[in-house]
């Protein structure tokens, strides 16, 4: 005890005359970074601008990728799809209940609105730091700078784009922000949607027609500049800012084999254009813009701390969970398991969870055409529950029904799924759009993979949807006739035409592609707004939140809402028409204390309205 | 601290050295020796306090015209942090929750998107929804009151006996288990806990899976009041005298509990173990459990 004391005198007294001894001065003290990560240090020179242009690319990509993918929401808003967890109540499948300003608009559990909302005026903030950076750069040359300049409206044009198709009228931010903005105002939807034609007319000048996979072209920039025509009702314009991109010789509709799986004659152009790695491939010239997510770099999709790469998880969301262990055989017995058994479906089709449900219209009603590649069972491209064999290793031997194939209904007529779920555990899904080979999970969920944004095909459909406004059906039949026989389908006569034909067309081909709610509502507004009938009825932008397209349409093909169906848990599809447009979320009217921000009608707050800016505000 | 921003911005918030808060209260400290005899001493530490703060200012006035026309100078709310001018900062502004809807009730509750089972919220102002209007002031999460307590006895000069207490009492703490929707309960296992069904129609807890926060986000608040006897020990000295004979300067035997005892309406694991404003925080696996132990011992000193 007492030497123990003795000692620790000792150390402490000359640990204390160390610290005296070695003490620094103050100019050590000073940190000296090696480096700083500022904007005045990056927006500098060319490659400062183009890794902030690359920020703009992967924070547009998220709407692809995950658990809980955002794209469903815009699907499930559709006639493609509704919400197929039926598990719980909290994702959308009660629309009238379950989207309000207050409700959770942000999870892979409710829904994704909040989502859009958010990483919108992110990817436009992003940009407005681009574009007002841009002018300090005197080391950049002009030509450049207008390039880098293009690029950047381009991203900032596809967030208002769908900002205003999601959401209607919205506040703006045009600037590079210095300082707390608490005074939005609502901005009339027509002004935001000049404003980025103006922009995107600029950048169709500027940016060249090649580009790297990944980056902004003017084929990308000649797309959306086609959508914001036809949402300005611009339809000679539309025409002409498609056949840029259509005749500039870049692009091209693919219509022969190519890439990894070019010598199997069992499959075909359409199986081709949709794997991973043709997406990206330098002959692939129908692709004008497209996400990169790819498994080993440091940009893959990945979520969480380190980070996890995630790749696409679409299978496990738009797969029906055939997995479930409530399909049974006609003999009684689970007759379903995933994991890499002997008979290894999860490896040939992945391991869905049937989160987003493909409605009949997009599985059935649609597919018009026996020689479809997109709807073709024989190559693979397409997939039926009924392809599926009973695969659980217990049955083997004991039941006679292991590795047949799957039946709905025994011969009795009795479901053959315990619990009646047939919404969540039986559909058809399109294998060749799906089927993203897995690089991190077993059984299979879907792995990295590049991602079309924009392409070609759809741009043909557009074109199409213009001259169908102007009354030009046989122009109109030949735009989508281009795209329906590269699918190896007979092509429509013109008499056949009609805007639902197009819209058909449009779910045939951009499935988990195009933003199907976006892209209704724009056409909702372009019917309001120029009083052509539909079915025989016009519609007025006065009162557009209580009678439009978008409902109708909604509730003609999408027969889950149409018939008010009720899941499981005995939640039933509901829609309303004021759903054409999303609540604007909560917080952002919260926090906005000097201005108003309105809420769209129909949702709790829209009563104090004051009438939206005709003008952006400075 | 954080201002929230209109997302708008591209910012959901931004750091601000801004705001001013008051803090008032009385604090009391005793120290006592109650008895001093031979055999027996008791000495007492007593100490209690009683806070609150209040946000005074936050972003600085800014002009405001109201509905007749005036302009006056207001600071305004921090609504989407739930800070409010005049208010302690941990202030709950939620829905109220009264109970849950009733199969009597299934036509009103139907009114509001809810079916029996969830949680009936408050319509303050009866326009047969829930918005914005109807959140209330529903109390603190910070203790009204707290104190801690502590009694130490000599007894027979060889004996210590010693324990302490303290209490923290009136704060509301979130308590969204009651929603029954953390688990998917058909695969997992779990904390036993209530749920209502139409046969089981309890006021308290909600049915399993109900409709929590879809079309309307709040929270369950309860009281998390508790006293904690958080020590109890007991020790031994042997007399001198007779250590001496066995060739020790001092031998102690003792015994120690830690966390012998809570007492609080709370029901859910620990009160004081859940963080505050963790209105999210649902999953006991994110609660802080705060172990009881028992401590023997025997110091020997050569």
């Amino acid at each position: 005890m007492k030497t123990t004391y003795k000692l620790q005198k000792t150390l402490i007294v000359s640990l204390l005359m160390l610290t005296i001894s070695t003490s620094c001065k103050d100019e050590w003290l000073e940190p000296k970074p090696l480096s700083f990560f500022t904007p005045e240090n990056t927006f500098v020179d060319e490659a400062g601008f183009k890794s902030a242009l690359a920020s703009c690319a992967t924070n547009l990509r998220d709407e692809f990728y995950g658990d809980g993918t955002p794209i469903i929401t815009e699907l499930l808003f559709s006639e493609m799809a509704v919400e197929g967890t039926t598990d719980k109540f909290g994702p959308a499948v009660n629309l009238d209940v379950l989207i309000t300003p207050d409700a959770n608009l942000n999870s892979a559990d409710f829904n994704r609105i909040g989502w859009y909302w958010e990483r919108g005026w992110l990817g436009i903030r992003l940009a407005n730091t681009i574009i007002d950076r841009l002018p300090q750069a005197t080391a950049i040359k002009d030509d450049v700078k207008n390039v880098l300049l293009g690029k950047a409206y381009f991203f900032r044009a596809y967030h208002y784009y769908r900002l205003v198709h999601q959401f209607g009228d919205i506040p703006t931010s045009f600037k590079e922000l210095a300082e707390p903005k608490i005074d939005f105002q609502t901005v009339k939807r027509e002004a935001i949607l000049q404003k980025i034609k103006t922009d995107l007319d600029f950048a169709m000048k500027v940016v060249p027609f090649v580009s790297d996979k990944g980056d902004v072209n003017r084929g990308a920039i000649g797309h959306l500049l086609t959508k914001v025509n036809l949402a300005l009702g611009l339809f000679d314009e539309a025409i002409a800012s498609a056949d840029q991109v259509i005749n500039s010789g870049t692009f091209k509709l693919m219509t022969s084999r190519f890439g990894i799986d070019a010598s199997n004659p069992n499959k075909n152009v359409t199986w081709d254009l949709h794997r991973p790695t043709n997406k990206f491939a330098a002959n692939n010239v129908e692709v004008l813009f497209s996400v990169i997510d790819r498994y080993g770099l440091t940009s893959a999709y990945s979520t969480g701390t380190p980070p996890v790469a995630q790749g696409t998880q679409i299978m496990r969301q738009a797969v029906p969970f055939y997995t479930s262990p409530n399909v049974f055989t006609p003999d009684g017995r689970s007759g379903m398991v995933p994991g890499q058994v002997e008979i290894d479906l999860c490896t040939m089709y992945g391991r869905g969870i049937g989160r987003c449900r493909a409605t009949p219209y997009s599985t059935q009603v649609i597919w018009d055409d026996d020689k479809d590649y997109r709807h073709d069972t024989k190559s693979g491209n397409w997939m039926t529950m009924e392809k599926l064999v009973y695969n659980n290793p217990a049955l083997k031997g004991v039941s006679p029904y292991y590795g047949k194939p799957l039946q709905f209904r025994d011969a009795t007529g009795k479901l053959l799924i315990s619990g009646g779920d047939s919404i969540r555990n039986w559909f058809d899904w399109p294998h060749y759009k799906l089927y993203i080979e897995d690089q991190i999970r077993l059984p299979f969920q879907g792995g990295n993979s590049d991602w079309y944004v924009f392409r070609l095909a759809e741009t043909y459909l557009l074109r199409a949807e213009a001259h169908w406004f102007k009354g030009n059906l046989a122009s109109a039949a030949a735009d989508v006739n281009a795209v329906r026989t590269r699918a190896n389908c007979s092509p429509y006569p013109a008499s056949k035409i009609d805007l639902g034909v197009i819209l058909d067309e449009r779910g045939r081909e951009l499935y988990w592609e195009e933003p199907r709610k976006t892209e209704l509502t724009r056409i909702a507004y372009q019917l309001a707004k120029t009083g052509k009938t539909y079915n025989g009825k016009a519609y007025a932008l006065n009162g557009f939140s209580t009678n439009n397209f978008f409902y109708d349409r909604v509730m003609d093909k999408n027969i889950f809402y149409k018939t008010k169906a009720k899941n499981v848990r005995a939640d039933a599809y509901s829609m309303s028409p004021y759903h054409v447009l999303w609540p604007i979320p909560r917080p952002a009217i919260l926090a906005n204390s000097l201005g108003q921000i309105n809420q769209n009608i129909g949702y709790a707050g829209s009563e104090t309205n004051k009438p939206a800016l005709d003008q952006i505000p400075e | 601290m954080n201002r929230s921003l209109p997302n708008v911005t591209g910012f959901g918030s931004v750091i601000a050295n801004l705001g001013q808060v008051s803090n008032n209260g009385v604090e009391l400290t005793m120290n006592t020796e109650n008895i001093k005899r031979k055999n027996f001493i008791w000495r007492t530490n007593f100490s209690a306090w009683v806070n609150q703060n209040k946000i005074l200012k936050l972003y600085g006035a800014v002009p405001v015209t109201d509905a007749s026309g005036n302009t006056t100078l207001v600071d305004q709310d921090d609504r989407a942090n739930g800070w409010f001018i005049g208010k302690p900062i941990n202030q709950i502004w939620d829905y109220k929750v009264l109970g849950v809807w009733q199969e009597s009730e299934r036509d009103l509750a139907k009114s509001y998107g809810f079916t029996p089972g969830d949680f009936k919220l408050e319509d303050l102002n009866g326009d047969g929804k829930y918005t914005l209007d109807d959140r209330q002031f529903l109390g603190n999460q910070n203790p009204k009151f707290s104190f801690n307590f502590r009694n130490e006895f000599k007894l027979f000069q060889n004996f210590d006996v010693s324990f302490a207490l303290y209490g923290r009492i009136g704060q509301w703490t979130p308590f969204n288990e009651a929603k029954n929707v953390d688990n998917f309960y058909d695969r997992s296992q779990f904390y036993k806990r209530p749920y209502w069904t139409p046969s089981n129609p309890i006021n308290d807890y909600a049915k399993m899976m109900s409709a929590a926060g879809g079309s309307v986000a709040f929270n369950v608040y309860r009281k998390s009041s508790f006293v904690r006897l958080n020590n109890i020990s007991l020790a031994y000295n042997l007399p001198q005298n007779i250590a001496n004979k066995i060739r020790m300067q001092n031998v102690k035997l003792y015994i120690n509990k830690q966390n012998a005892a809570v007492f609080t309406p709370w029901e859910y694991f620990d009160p004081e173990g859940r963080a505050q404003n963790s209105a999210t925080t649902q999953n006991p696996n994110q609660v802080t459990l705060v172990p009881s132990t028992t401590t023997f011992g025997i110091n020997l000193t050569f």
